[in-house]
């Protein structure tokens, strides 16, 4: 089916199928990544059998020494080897590591419907990833690894949009700014569904865990899950916060809710959520 | 390194987060991307032709700001401490205190019913509270607000060109706009 036949779909859930079926494969990358996860999550895990499984792919390894170097990580000593960052920073780190920059190519691109300029949306994700790990900390949410995995890719949805659809985003962003609507709300009105959708049937498909699947559907609208998750709560919260200090903002702005209540929920301060945000804005500089 | 006195590149410099970059060399344009809830702070001495721009986060330093930084990292960070320090950079560059105007841009809000308030700003309306910290810093230091672009809830880049102190506003995702011209507020 032609892009052009795809928009006679009517049906919103049919649109969504086509996307996702049509959308780029997982990339190789992520597949290890997600064979890492699953060897760091088991028991007796050696820091070898991790180091292996990287070296697999050589970029891989490349970039994922290339962030255990980076200001994200502020590893004591210059990292050299895989099992130099395992030592140091510790096999949970070098897990999420491995998911980040295996994403990174994808998350990379310039995201042309949300005028998101090229590495933009890597560095609103990078940066979510970080503040959804240091937010995680603070509410004692005991698996924080897992919010810097969420907030990696919670907006993954909006690469995949911005392909098929890149005319309907004037009409969009145009119901936002004169209905007063949140943007995710006028895009369901144009589109029928909105990023989050979108972006929870592509991780669906990629076989990655449910309650990542959820954290990405709901990261807009926590209070709309099905079970009220604090990952989804703390993904929200660090999306805001990154909008806040406009890293990686596009065409959409700032034009997004916080839900009321959220930051009670998760028994966080005025002074943690500033605490982030300073932290946050120290590590988000620009590549170019 | 925070705080910067450029002389020997010419054209766009990015002031990221945090930071305060002032400039002599006429062919230099002060640019801050992105700006969500952050403040673009342009200083300019029409007289003397020098620029300066702090890229501000917070309105100020929390009671336990953690881990000590070293005194120039970040020097833009917070609006009580970077607006005196701005002003003390461009004074240092060569320009005089006397002369120095400004501009301000971003302080946007994350869309809700925050940010329309009249009222004094709840902690969480971070723009709201940044803008009002600012022109307070401004009034303290005797340095006279010429325009400013703030509020919203777009992001915007503010480039501040050394030549001539024209400040110029691109709300992302539209046309680039002038807000004002610093070198002629002065006359």
């Amino acid at each position: 089916m032609t892009p052009t036949a795809f928009k006679e779909i009517e049906d919103p859930q049919k649109r969504v199928e086509w996307l996702v079926e049509n959308a780029a494969d997982l990339p190789a990358q992520t597949r290890i990544a997600i064979q890492v996860s699953r060897l760091v999550n088991q028991r007796n895990t050696s820091a070898s059998q991790v180091a292996n499984a990287i070296s697999s792919d050589q970029v891989l390894t490349a970039r994922v020494l290339k962030m255990a170097n980076s200001a994200f990580y502020g590893a004591p000593r210059r990292v050299s080897t895989l099992t130099d960052a395992i030592v140091l920073l510790g096999m949970r780190a070098i897990r999420d590591m491995a998911m980040a920059v295996s994403c990174q190519d994808v998350l990379e691109r310039e995201v042309k419907g949300y005028s998101i300029r090229r590495g933009d949306l890597w560095r609103h994700s990078s940066c979510c990833g970080f503040a959804a790990q240091l937010l995680a900390k603070r509410a004692r949410y005991q698996v924080a690894e897992e919010a810097f995995v969420a907030g990696l890719l919670h907006d993954i949805g909006k690469v995949v949009i911005s392909h098929s659809l890149a005319d309907e985003f004037v009409e969009i962003t145009r119901r936002s700014l004169e209905e007063g609507l949140p943007y995710t709300e006028a895009e369901r009105e144009v589109l029928g569904f909105d990023h989050a959708e979108i972006g929870a049937r592509m991780t669906e498909r990629w076989n990655l865990p449910p309650q990542l699947v959820q954290t990405i559907q709901f990261h807009h609208k926590p209070s709309e899950q099905p079970e009220m998750s604090p990952l989804t709560q703390i993904v929200h919260l660090a999306d805001v916060l990154c909008m806040m200090l406009g890293i990686g903002l596009g065409g959409d702005g700032l034009r997004y809710e916080l839900e009321a209540g959220t930051i009670e929920a998760l028994h966080l301060t005025d002074e943690d959520i500033e605490f982030v945000l300073s932290q946050v804005s120290e590590i988000a500089t620009r590549d170019d | 390194m925070a705080v910067m006195t450029n002389q020997a590149t010419g054209d766009g410099i990015s002031v990221e987060m945090a930071e305060i970059k002032v400039s002599t060399r006429l062919t230099d344009r002060l640019i801050a991307y992105g700006l969500g809830a952050c403040i673009g702070l342009c200083v300019y001495d029409p007289v003397l032709r020098i620029a300066g721009l702090a890229h501000i986060v917070l309105p100020a330093r929390q009671p336990s700001p953690g881990p000590a930084k070293p005194s120039n990292m970040f020097a833009g960070k917070f609006a009580d401490t970077a607006v005196p320090k701005l002003v003390e950079e461009v004074v240092r560059s060569g320009g005089k205190k006397s002369n120095l105007v400004a501009a301000v841009a971003g302080g946007a809000h994350i869309f809700s019913a925050l940010g329309g308030s009249t009222s004094a700003p709840s902690r969480l309306e971070i723009g709201a509270r940044n803008v009002l910290a600012v022109t307070e810093a401004l009034e303290r230091e005797g340095i006279r607000l010429i325009a400013q672009d703030v509020g919203g809830s777009h992001g915007r880049t503010v480039t501040l060109k050394a030549c001539d102190g024209t400040v110029y506003i691109r709300p992302i995702g539209s046309d680039e706009v002038l807000l004002t011209n610093l070198g002629k507020a002065g006359s």
